[in-house]
């Protein structure tokens, strides 16, 4: 299977060259598919269902903006979706905590993970396993990877606020995610 | 960049903790090295994470607000291919507008207007029903700054909504437009990129109030 097949394997998620084609009807069925994690996502970030719809809503259109630009090669438009809204609920968190607004400007190359990691948390059961490896991770790691990826601090002010060695932060945030990736299985990148 | 340092920052470059300018430089050395098969493992356990928070059904409304706007980009913000008539038609209206011709059809009984306002310099932005139609009609602006273009939107309580952009240098534009305005409702005009942008990021050039439904 080549690296297109394989993007596209997510059952029913429109491919970036339908989306690139302006196809309304195709984004709609990104929607439908993908809204509820994103919107789940930002929950998770902001706790607040109007920031968090708010954040959809800007992560959608700013798909559809830059979808002509978009390399199917690379990520799926739902990995791209779902970097948009974390980054974008961090941005909106940061600011609301202390003013430290940080704009990103979304990359449009994501870094190459492997896309079968969507198709196969389609399934409950697959995403519970790595919501319990999660739970499961010894607290510091879950602290450190907490405060990184749901919070949106860098290693070295989580380092400042532990008050440990920021190489400390980075190794914890490289174990936990370690961790997270072998929860998915032995299928990915066999 | 070198390897070692690449290796200490993948863990961040993952999870999308660093900084732009970091971040490209870890993605341009890992484009030509293959010393690091564990940057593609971090970034699918990152993946992982995002994509299995658990599914929460977004508002409903979201969805008809996302497609609405959406769809005004779409009829409003010209492709590549109809931004020569765009261009055009804005030549065509100028001259339109220097003739002394009325940009709004008053005469004729399906054309009402539902929305105006008029700055001190004299620009005008109008919104008319011509039957089914909604048709905004802006006039009169003075030239956006260098790297700037006029963007319309709609407004509704907290909620702005993207219709239209005008593009670099265009000074009056009138088309239709998708969003179901009500009364109560507000239409503006921001400067912004001229690609256009998700949200206002300057203050409103004109507001003009929906006094009535369509």
């Amino acid at each position: 299977m080549d690296g297109t097949e394989r993007r596209e394997a997510w059952q029913g998620e429109p491919t970036v060259r339908a989306l690139r084609s302006r196809d309304v009807d195709a984004f709609a069925a990104l929607y439908d598919l993908a809204a509820p994690r994103a919107y789940g996502l930002a929950l998770k970030v902001l706790h607040d269902p109007q920031l968090a719809a708010d954040v959809v809503q800007d992560a959608f259109l700013w798909l559809w903006q830059h979808v002509e630009q978009l390399d199917e090669r690379r990520g799926t438009p739902t990995a791209l979706l779902l970097t948009v809204v974390r980054r974008r609920a961090i941005d909106l968190l940061r600011a609301r905590a202390n003013g430290r607004e940080r704009r990103w400007e979304e990359d449009l190359e994501l870094p190459s993970g492997d896309p079968r990691v969507l198709e196969l948390l389609e399934s409950h059961e697959a995403s519970a396993r790595i919501r319990r490896a999660v739970d499961a991770l010894p607290t510091e790691q879950r602290v450190v990877l907490e405060l990184v990826y749901y919070r949106g601090y860098t290693a070295p002010e989580v380092a400042e606020a532990l008050h440990v060695p920021v190489g400390t932060v980075r190794s914890r945030l490289r174990l936990a995610l370690g961790k997270v990736r072998a929860a998915l299985g032995a299928e990915v990148l066999r | 960049m070198r390897c070692e340092e690449v290796e200490v920052l993948l863990p961040e470059y993952a999870s999308g903790a660093l900084a732009p300018g970091e971040a490209e430089a870890v993605r341009e050395h890992l484009e030509v090295c293959d010393q690091h098969p564990e940057a593609v493992e971090l970034v699918t356990g990152v993946l992982a994470l995002a994509a299995a928070s658990e599914p929460v059904s977004p508002p409903p409304q979201l969805r008809s607000r996302v497609l609405a706007a959406v769809g005004a980009q779409e009829s409003g913000m010209p492709s590549r291919r109809r931004r020569l008539s765009l261009v055009a038609s804005a030549a065509l209206l100028l001259v339109a507008l220097a003739a002394g011709w009325a940009l709004i059809p008053r005469g004729s009984e399906d054309a009402r207007v539902l929305a105006q306002a008029t700055g001190e310099d004299g620009a005008t932005l109008t919104l008319v029903q011509e039957g089914a139609a909604l048709v905004v009609a802006v006039a009169g602006l003075p030239q956006p700054p260098s790297g700037l273009a006029y963007q319309l939107w709609a407004i509704r309580g907290e909620e702005w909504v993207p219709l239209h952009t005008m593009g670099a240098g265009v000074t009056a534009w009138r088309g239709s437009v998708g969003y179901p305005f009500r009364r109560g409702d507000q239409l503006c005009l921001t400067l912004e990129a001229p690609e256009g942008a998700a949200w206002p990021t300057s203050p409103p050039v004109l507001v003009a109030s929906v006094v009535a439904d369509p």
